[in-house]
């Protein structure tokens, strides 16, 4: 006879689908029958079937009738009593902690609610909410259960139970024959979805109830596998839980395969519409599908193959949508119409945010859009020293996708266009109708501002289908710029005659890369000269007046620049290229790495020299390489001469913010000291030296100070701290911060009684020591051991590395000063944030 | 009575010159003599030295964090607490050291 229990069902999150398989493997081990009885609501359920454990719909504390029948019955019942309670709520809090992609920050809050949430790698910055459109999602069931009925109505047979049912059988092994074959090929994460498959393929309420649409309601094996497949699906859906989605998925994808095997013809997905605003989740996006969308309908994106370097997202960058790639099987586990939350900024998707989670985001999207606000301010700045010497701030670009953004970030012109880009990858190369239609749209968006065009710089190591270049042992010394134009003279003479004729709607400027003797310039310019006179006989409007730089990237040039000088009309450094030159590192190489040197007075005497013999002939030279960007060496930049500075985009803001408080005779010192270094580390010393006597920030200030903050949980207060630094500018990059600071909470909570926590971290994030002060509206249980409350929240950020040493020395004067009450007292009844700024800084001065 | 303690906390940049400070506080309220020795991100501060360490009848250490030149202390009785302690219960350690060494 059978043995039953009942017992109280212990998982908080109820029993889903991933219990459900551990439940389900136990009992596999039993001969016998094993029903699960749910005595809440009366369902009962096959314990060797996971999809009929969870149709049982049993919740957290739900009280279950467990019968056990069959030989052993009672030693399995007892075995199984145990295993529920004992050892499931163990492998479930083991499932639990997901670790996620490399790249993502999951935000504490998050993790702290358990909610559901996605991660990939940040791609575009910024928050978005909104509800989901997918983009080509997994099957439709209800178009493909329309269409079959159409096809019933005309094939118009009366249908066979018996014959569909041996149909599916036939199926359904077939099926199970082709999983476990694989399964003994594959290994890894796919071994892992296979197995997924096969339980699902295997299992017994997923049959059955297939059988018995089959047998009473007279549905076609086909129909039955889709509509079986529609109702599990739809009781996993919308589950609150990541492996729950995929289990919906596999059913998905097991019911395809088998529908296959049915003769069914695949139904061509749909091309769908989006009609309102909303986040899209895609596999990949075209970049033809993005701009088929209006722009106002796309809220933020969630792709899980796109490229950082695609243009889909290089688009959504120039437009500010939020998004997050590399999210794996998005368009699977999301459903159309869920709402989502998209964190650009940490890679991270939170499906069907709770309150908190949608208050902390509210938080975030409200200093996304202060931070934009400031962004704006400083783009709109100037290229200009305090003395008023004019630097021009220009962007680097590949696409002419990337423009808007560049204006928006406050380019003044366009420094490099690496024209190249646009023919990576591509079977043929543009035509010279091709190639001047676009250069006319970037030259007419420039709205007058100057664009440099670099013409192609291919070679062996950025191979490109259509020009065959040999295979090189070292092709960055080797065959490529303009040492190919002789040989491949379509290509060139097409890009040159393009640009010449679309630079009569703008000013654009021709660049050629790789110039490492005068002789080239001059051949150069002769071709130049000729391709003038072709498109005058042949009567095709061009300007004969567009300017010709090279760029400065080989040190002969460097040297010799007076010369080159009487042959161009500017130069531009490419440093990354002129570093890896000048000191014989390859700068691929990790093990030569420490040799890439921006500071090296060797670097800098090269450079002063160069661009004193360009200046002396009276022609401009900028700077185009990564470095550029780098607002932290500004100072050197200008103190060395360079007239422009061309950067990505993104960059721009802080660069003139640092520009405009510099002074060109202030900066001038800088480099003549850093010349007469021996070595990159003292002339990084005089650096840091100059920002300190120049820039020596106060420890804290007003907008450091929050008398009021209104934080509900002890994650909004490290929020709110992360926040006012990022938005002062003494932080980079916030959710490091974030991070960096609950990594010092996890060690110890920082609550030290008397209502006070101090979090606390030296990070490389933090630009410079900062102190910041919160008092609560609410107290706050701040998670510590002892349970206490915190209602002043006293937060200490550091700088990462031995230069912060000095500003230590204040923060044991402060912390002692902490543990007095009278202290305490005064920081909590002072009445300004001015006040008690000035209370910390006579805490903390010497 | 004469009391030494050294105070070290992982980060080393408050919790050790709190508790320093609250050792110092209480003890003074209390009646004793303490020097406290912080371990923190300056370094070694206020040393204890060998004269501090033969006088004092026993040795607080209120650490996270192993301590440094543990092998000065050897031989002495030592009570070993939480930096969190020292901060938050001051007194509690201080009394229950009194009670241990009968002083």
């Amino acid at each position: 006879m059978a043995v039953e229990f009942t017992f109280e069902f212990p998982l908080p999150l109820g029993l889903h689908a991933r219990p459900a398989s551990f439940i389900q493997e136990k009992c596999q081990n039993f001969a016998g029958e094993i029903i699960w009885e749910n005595l809440r609501n009366g369902r009962k359920a096959d314990a060797k079937s996971v999809l009929s454990l969870v149709t049982s719909d049993t919740q957290h504390r739900d009280t279950c009738r467990l019968i056990v029948a069959g030989n052993g019955e009672k030693e399995f019942a007892a075995e199984l009593r145990q295993f529920l309670l004992q050892e499931l709520p163990l492998r479930e809090e083991a499932a639990l902690k997901e670790v996620p992609a490399a790249g993502a920050i999951v935000p504490r809050i998050v993790l702290d609610e358990k909610e559901v949430y996605l991660t990939g790698q940040p791609a575009s910055s910024g928050v978005a909410r909104g509800k989901v459109f997918v983009l080509k999602s997994g099957p439709d069931w209800e178009s493909l259960l329309a269409g079959e009925r159409k096809e019933k109505e005309k094939r118009s047979r009366a249908l066979s139970a018996e014959a569909e049912k041996a149909a599916f059988f036939k199926a359904i092994s077939e099926l199970q024959a082709e999983i476990k074959q694989a399964l003994t090929e594959k290994s890894g994460v796919e071994k892992n979805i296979l197995q997924a498959h096969l339980s699902i393929a295997s299992d017994r309420a997923f049959i059955s109830r297939v059988e018995e649409l089959i047998q009473k309601e007279k549905c076609a094996a086909t129909v039955a596998v889709a509509k079986a497949a529609e109702e599990f699906g739809q009781l996993l859906g919308g589950a609150r839980s990541q492996y729950l989605r995929e289990r919906m998925a596999d059913v998905g994808d097991v019911a395809l395969r088998l529908l296959e095997k049915l003769g069914w013809e695949k139904v061509s997905e749909l091309k769908a519409e989006l009609k309102e605003p909303a986040v899209v989740v895609a596999e990949d996006l075209f970049p033809s599908d993005f701009l088929s969308f209006k722009p106002e309908h796309i809220l933020g994106l969630v792709l899980e193959k796109a490229g950082q370097t695609s243009h889909t997202l290089i688009m959504a960058r120039g437009r500010g949508i939020p998004a997050v790639t590399g999210v794996a099987e998005a368009s699977r586990l999301i459903r159309p119409g869920e709402e989502v939350i998209v964190d650009g900024n940490r890679g991270v998707v939170v499906v069907s945010p709770g309150e908190a989670i949608r208050r902390y985001y509210e938080a975030e999207m409200e200093a996304e859009r202060l931070l934009a606000e400031g962004r704006r301010k400083k783009a709109q700045l100037p290229g200009m020293t305090a003395d008023g010497r004019k630097v021009e701030i220009a962007a680097n670009i590949g696409h002419p996708e990337e423009l808007k953004k560049a204006w928006q970030d406050g380019a003044e012109a366009v420094g490099v266009f690496r024209t190249e880009l646009l023919i990576y990858g591509k079977q043929a190369l543009p035509t010279e109708e091709e190639q001047y239609r676009l250069y006319r749209r970037v030259a007419e968006e420039a709205e007058s501002r100057p664009i440099i065009l670099r013409t192609f710089d291919i070679g062996g190591d950025k191979p490109i289908p259509s020009v065959s270049l040999p295979h090189e042992p070292n092709p960055f010394l080797g065959y490529r710029g303009v040492r190919i134009y002789q040989e491949h003279y379509e290509l060139f003479r097409s890009q040159v005659r393009a640009i010449l004729r679309a630079a009569v709607h703008g000013p654009l400027k021709i660049m050629f890369p790789m110039v490492a003797l005068v002789e080239e310039v001059r051949w150069l310019r002769e071709q130049v000269r000729k391709f003038c006179e072709e498109l005058k006989a042949e009567g095709v409007p061009f300007n004969s007046e567009v300017e010709v730089g090279i760029m400065l990237e080989i040190p002969s040039v460097a040297l010799l620049a007076d010369k080159f000088a009487a042959e161009v009309d500017f130069f531009s450094v490419g440093s990354n290229d002129l570093i890896q030159y000048f000191f014989a590192a390859d700068r691929g190489n990790p093990r030569v790495k420490y040799l890439n040197q921006p500071l090296n007075p060797a670097l800098l005497r090269l450079l002063k020299q160069a661009i004193d013999l360009a200046h002396q002939k009276g022609k401009w030279v900028g700077l185009c390489g990564e470095i550029a960007g780098e607002a932290r060496l500004t100072p050197v930049f200008v103190g060395l001469g360079f007239d422009e500075l061309s950067m990505s985009s993104g960059f721009i803001p802080e660069v003139k913010a640092v520009l405009s408080g510099l002074r060109t005779d202030e900066c001038e010192q800088l480099v003549a000291e850093a010349m007469e270094a021996a070595t990159a580390e003292e002339s990084a010393r005089l650096l840091e030296q100059f920002y300190q006597a120049r820039f020596s920030e106060e420890v804290t200030a007003p907008e450091l100070i929050d008398l009021e903050a209104d934080c509900r949980n002890k994650a909004e207060v490290i929020q709110r701290v992360a926040v006012m630094l990022q938005l002062s500018g003494r932080v980079s990059n916030r959710a490091l911060f974030e991070q960096a600071l609950w990594k010092r909470e996890d060690d110890v909570a920082t609550e030290i009684g008397f209502g006070l926590a101090i979090p606390h971290c030296q990070s490389p994030e933090v630009r410079t020591p900062s102190i910041a002060l919160l008092r609560l509206k609410q107290p706050v249980d701040w998670q510590s051991k002892e349970g206490g409350l915190v209602d002043l929240v006293v937060a200490l950020s550091f700088p990462s590395g031995e230069k912060v040493r000095q500003k230590l020395q204040l923060l044991p004067k402060l912390s002692r000063k902490l543990i007095h009450e009278e202290f305490r007292d005064t920081l909590r009844q002072a009445k300004s944030r001015e006040e008690v700024v000035a209370l910390i800084k006579s805490a903390t001065s010497t | 009575m004469k009391l030494v303690a050294v105070t070290a906390c992982p980060t080393g940049i408050a919790h050790t010159y709190m508790a320093a400070e609250q050792l110092e506080r209480v003890a003074k309220k209390m009646g004793f003599s303490i020097k406290v020795e912080t371990q923190g991100a300056m370094g070694i501060e206020n040393e204890l030295q060998e004269d501090d360490i033969k006088e004092a009848s026993a040795v607080i250490l209120a650490v996270g964090i192993p301590v440094q030149k543990a092998e000065r202390f050897e031989g002495k009785k030592i009570f070993e607490f939480s930096v969190q302690e020292a901060i938050k219960n001051a007194e509690g350690i201080l009394k229950k050291v009194k009670e241990e060494i009968g002083g």
